[in-house]
């Protein structure tokens, strides 16, 4: 219960500060994001990802000084704004909403190890 | 892009066009196509009930009668300093006046139009001069100081006017209008050597008509290349003691840029101090010749790189030159790399023009949101 409210309460102070977003006009993946990968029995459902951009490519980590799971592959396909990343046994599939916000969104799915999957949900900050 | 879509698009940008042409006034406001509607044009009249004479853009509010309900207008104007330098000032209308005004309609359906026309006892108000100088007939050289150098910058005027409003690289030929927003679609990949992303994001934002420019919602400075493309202007500032020269802007809140001339070593590499970049980045310059040249590089990544809306990102680094070639001639070209956007280096280039016998402009992007 403790540990519900805990979480609950991350999340929301997450999806505040998303409000006010830092500017961000470069890269659209570029930043920090929080949300949640509902139903991640194993972590939780509150997830942070720092992703970064060299110019070829989008590197970063998941939950970073807690999971740690470096990013081994990233890809945004501008043509849709499709996002597919792979980090440590998981994988994210989703698409950009907002583009043109600085607190935009990537919506969709996740799945990881032994079958788990749910719906997925981060925010850039 | 959906074939209907782009037909729409297509049109919107040609009125956007129609509107944007005739008068040069200057541009330091948003594309009016981004708030108001081409394709939305309606006709009202009634009784002003307030003026506010404020930056980026003057409103006159309207009661419009309607048999027994009475509804207020808010009816949007170029700015005041545009405005004023056409003649007009905040008393050219005052409540109480019966007015009749043509305009574009707010694209959010709130009771907001775009004037084009506006007439009072039938004589029309707020109609716009040509606020460029004209061109001298015989040209006189750059002056120079003691040492010789050519003066970039003196008390008695500033640099405005620009050749061209958006950034497109040297040798291609793209229509567009005064804020950057393209005639064709089609023609986005041309502008620039973009990578596919920084494509797709510049096409998007002008299918959006620019309406999400920082430089607009947020008040962000001009940063980058972009202070030179407004027609408010910049002026130059030589501290010859200090070894320093100062640009001032006359679109960005009061903003100025500095470009140290004393030799120091460079900074602002993003493996560098790159944990407080800037709108401006960090500014080395030196003479060659008559010319001034500039590298710049510890760019942020909060704002549009141009009008139009070419994205960017902090691997940004500018070598701009600088040539007054005559008294009333800013050559400006910059070459711009940056391998987190583009493909390659490009080059970019157009003139100011000497605005003599004036202080630059002031503008304050919030005095009164847009």
């Amino acid at each position: 219960m403790k540990s519900t409210i805990i979480k609950t309460g991350l999340l929301a102070a997450a999806l505040s500060l998303s409000l006010t977003a830092i500017a961000q006009e470069g890269h659209p993946m570029k930043g920090s994001w929080i949300g949640e990968w509902k139903g991640n029995q194993k972590l939780g459902d509150f997830v942070l990802l720092v992703l970064d951009w060299d110019g070829s490519k989008i590197s970063g980590v998941i939950n970073p000084g807690t999971d740690n799971l470096n990013i081994t592959e990233a890809t945004l396909n501008p043509d849709d704004w499709s996002v597919h990343i792979e980090a440590g046994g998981y994988e994210m599939d989703g698409k950009i909403e907002k583009l043109e916000l600085p607190a935009r969104s990537v919506v969709g799915t996740w799945k990881g190890p032994e079958g788990a999957s749910g719906a997925l949900e981060i925010v850039r900050q | 892009m959906q074939k209907s879509k782009l037909k729409s698009m297509i049109r919107l940008v040609v009125l956007a066009t129609a509107l944007g042409a005739g008068i040069e006034h200057v541009s330091a406001q948003p594309a009016i196509i981004a708030k108001f509607d081409p394709a939305s044009e309606m006709s009202l009249s009634g009784i002003v009930t307030y003026v506010d004479w404020k930056n980026p853009r003057a409103h006159v509010f309207v009661n419009v009668t309607d048999g027994s309900t009475v509804t207020n207008w808010a009816v949007e104007l170029e700015s005041p300093l545009i405005l004023k330098g056409s003649g007009w000032n905040e008393a050219s209308v005052k409540p109480g006046d019966r007015v009749d005004v043509k305009g574009l309609r707010a694209r959010n359906g709130s009771r907001q139009l775009w004037s084009e026309t506006m007439t009072v006892a039938g004589k029309p108000v707020f109609t716009l001069k040509d606020l460029k100088p004209a061109t001298p007939a015989r040209s006189e050289p750059a002056p120079r100081g003691a040492d010789g150098k050519v003066i970039l910058g003196s008390a008695e005027g500033y640099w405005g006017f620009p050749s061209e409003h958006a950034l497109v690289e040297d040798g291609v030929n793209v229509p567009m209008d005064r804020y950057g927003q393209l005639t064709e679609l089609g023609d986005a990949a041309k502008v620039a050597p973009m990578q596919p992303w920084a494509l797709a994001l510049y096409a998007h934002r002008q299918e959006r008509s620019l309406q999400d420019d920082p430089m607009f919602i947020n008040c962000k400075p001009p940063g980058g290349p972009r202070q030179y493309q407004s027609d408010l202007g910049i002026k130059f500032v030589e501290d010859k003691v200090n070894e320093r020269i100062f640009i001032l802007m006359g679109s960005g809140n009061r903003n100025y840029r500095i470009i140290y001339m004393d030799g120091r070593e460079k900074v602002g590499s993003v493996t560098g101090d790159d944990d407080n970049p800037l709108y401006y980045g960090r500014a080395l310059g030196k003479w060659e010749g008559d010319t001034l040249v500039v590298s710049t590089k510890g760019f942020n990544e909060d704002f549009w790189l141009t009008n139009g809306g070419l994205p960017h990102t902090n691997k940004l680094e500018l070598t701009e030159r600088f040539t007054r070639s005559d008294m009333n001639t800013l050559q400006y070209q910059v070459t711009l790399t940056d391998a987190g956007a583009y493909t390659r280096p490009w080059n970019a280039s157009w003139t100011m023009q000497w605005v003599a016998g004036q202080e630059v402009p002031t503008f304050f992007c919030q005095d009164n949101r847009p």
